[in-house]
């Protein structure tokens, strides 16, 4: 009986986050666009008119038009399609980077906020030494010394918003462990490991959510920054932020050849701000101003 | 209030000291032979190793770590910068006006800009102007700030021809680098005076204010406004301290020599002691930005300003605030 109690109550907590959250609409329409990214990443061969690397070099520069949409580039590449095969990178490398870094700063914000004194100390100390350092220059020294590549990036990525989680986590745990439930527990013999794990991380989540649908915004930014800089992602795989960088020389003759790959980065980390926007105020009304 | 300041100043110290410490770090590991990439294929061994002796990049580890914060404390001296071969302390100073200047011009017109309608917004909550502002607010913080750069030139400086589109010579010359800068400072600010303001807008002392028949210029201006202005300043001096760090990008799609556009090069050079001096320099700065926004919340807020004054509560306050 007791447990059946349980189980009605949850799922009426969800239904009341999911009523919430589909009121938005603006926060709904950009589920869609992000699910409608995510399947470009997954088969950008199906979708793309035109292959990333096809040359053409009767075709350079080409206005928008109907067998170009956006244009072809400086080789007679189609720009649509290298627009969508650029989200395999941008949305893959800025989930992975985020979901590591949340995993890290999960780790090392519970410590934190759990333990207190001075591992507490130590940890935050650190923080302050990491957030004292730009984390675009971070970024681009990590990427130098670990050598350019996908795999590298999403590294320098996940290190570099490290800080933030670890931040919003030992928070939240730090007033989630003084309350009673938490006493309850330890006294009916749960270790600190269950407590973190079972009892406050959970208990957590909203703000965790948030964050990570926001920083998977900030990944994608820093994703096109350091690429415009020429680490990263090398030529000729299509990047977005690369894209900018080869297109620079051009723009002042051709608009669109920087125009549509910018409008892209710019409508997907809009996409996942007004994502999270939405999630918070589902999530968590109080909030909502 | 001397005594917050000085205890401030000496926090700075371990974490100024840590920053050098991951900064040597990156750069330590990071791959090729500064002596092969300055000196060129034509240098001889000896003449390398003549370049390693000159700039400390012998020994271990440990030893040219020691050495570089030796020479760093004991004399002040932040190493010679291995392309220009000036040093590293006047190449900073030379490029650091610049970027104090176009820092300074966004924050300004940014601080203008947000807190003017972040405070229409929260005063007509749900009205047209309010929708409008929140979403160009938040196109504003996830425009790309270089890809903005790049379409700024090509309208305004390409297609009207209005203002140049590099350099940074005449105030002209300030005005797209800085709107570029300022976008997405101004949408932070206009977000957080929004959000402020609402919260003080609900309380009781604004009805009373009202009720006394007080103007309502004079109850948003002096009553409401002045209580939000705290995590307003918060988000203001995040943002200075950030745009004194140089607007990396921007700085290199303006060609504007600030210090960003130099750590982008060091950066990419290699240039071991522009990057370890630079980044200690944009901390200290970042440091001081952020005692400063301190400083500035004891004019604000008495109740802060009473908390500086009585160190012995100020301890005791100080670590119940960090915990909660």
């Amino acid at each position: 009986m007791a447990e059946q109690e349980i189980i009605v109550k949850k799922k009426s907590q969800f239904r009341d986050v999911l009523h919430r959250f589909l009121k938005n609409k603006a926060a709904v329409i950009s589920l869609f666009f992000i699910l409608l990214l995510i399947i470009c990443a997954i088969f950008p061969e199906q979708i793309a008119p035109y292959s990333y690397s096809q040359q053409n070099y009767s075709e350079t520069f080409i206005s928008p038009c109907l067998a170009h949409p956006f244009g072809t580039d400086n080789y007679g590449r189609d720009i649509l399609s290298r627009v969508i095969y650029g989200t395999r990178i941008s949305i893959g490398i800025g989930l992975v980077a985020v979901a590591l870094s949340c995993v890290f700063g999960i780790v090392i914000g519970a410590a934190a906020g759990f333990y207190g004194s001075t591992t507490d100390n130590i940890i935050m100390r650190i923080i302050d030494i990491m957030l004292a350092i730009p984390s675009i220059l971070l970024m681009m020294a990590i990427v130098t010394a670990l050598g350019n590549g996908a795999v590298n990036l999403t590294i320098a990525i996940a290190i570099s918003s490290v800080p933030g989680y670890a931040r919003i986590v030992r928070a939240s745990v730090m007033t989630e462990k003084e309350l009673e439930y938490i006493e309850a527990a330890r006294s009916s013999g749960a270790t600190d490991l269950k407590i973190i794990m079972r009892h406050i991380l959970p208990n957590c989540l909203a703000p965790i959510i948030v964050q990570a649908t926001m920083s998977i915004a900030t990944a994608i930014l820093s994703i096109a920054s350091l690429s415009f800089v020429g680490l990263g992602i090398s030529p000729p795989t299509p990047e977005w932020g690369s894209m900018l960088n080869d297109a620079q020389s051009f723009m002042r003759d051709h608009w669109f050849v920087v125009t549509f790959p910018g409008l892209m980065i710019m409508l997907t980390v809009f996409a996942f701000n007004l994502l999270g926007d939405g999630l918070r105020d589902a999530l968590d009304p109080k909030l909502k101003t | 209030m001397i005594r917050f300041i000085i205890k401030r100043l000496l926090m700075m110290i371990p974490v100024l000291l840590g920053v050098t410490l991951v900064v040597f770090t990156i750069m330590y590991f990071t791959p090729g032979d500064p002596a092969q990439i300055i000196l060129g294929d034509m240098a001889t061994e000896e003449d390398r190793e003549l370049f390693r002796e000159e700039h400390g990049l012998n020994g271990s580890f440990v030893e040219q770590y020691i050495n570089y914060m030796k020479r760093v404390i004991v004399e002040g001296d932040l190493g010679t910068s291995y392309t220009t071969k000036m040093s590293v302390t006047k190449e900073i100073v030379a490029r650091f006006p610049t970027t104090f200047k176009l820092a300074g011009v966004s924050i300004l017109i940014a601080c203008i800009i947000g807190i003017v309608a972040g405070v229409i917004s929260a005063t007509r909550q749900y009205s047209v102007f309010d929708h409008v502002a929140t979403g160009i607010s938040l196109i504003g913080v996830s425009l790309p700030n270089f890809w903005q750069g790049m379409m700024n030139i090509i309208v305004f400086s390409v297609w009207l021809g209005w203002f140049p589109p590099s350099g940074f010579s005449t105030p002209k010359h300030w005005v797209l680098p800085a709107i570029t800068i300022g976008t997405s400072s101004a949408a932070n600010i206009m977000r957080m005076t929004r959000s402020s303001m609402l919260e003080v807008i609900r309380q009781d002392y604004i009805r009373t204010a009202r009720s006394k028949g007080q103007k309502e210029g004079v109850v948003i201006r002096r009553h409401a406004l002045r209580n939000a202005l705290i995590p307003i300043i918060t988000v203001v001096g995040l943002n200075f301290g950030k745009l004194l760090g140089g607007a990396v990008l921007t700085e290199s799609i303006f060609s504007i020599a600030g210090i960003g556009k130099l750590m982008v090069d060091a950066i990419k050079a290699k240039n071991t002691p522009l990057v370890q001096g630079g980044v200690l320099f944009i901390a200290v700065v970042m440091c001081f930005v952020n005692l400063i926004v301190d400083i500035l919340y004891a004019f604000v807020d008495p109740k802060i300003r009473s908390q500086y004054m009585a160190p012995r509560r100020t301890a005791y306050k100080g670590k119940e605030e960090t915990n909660g």
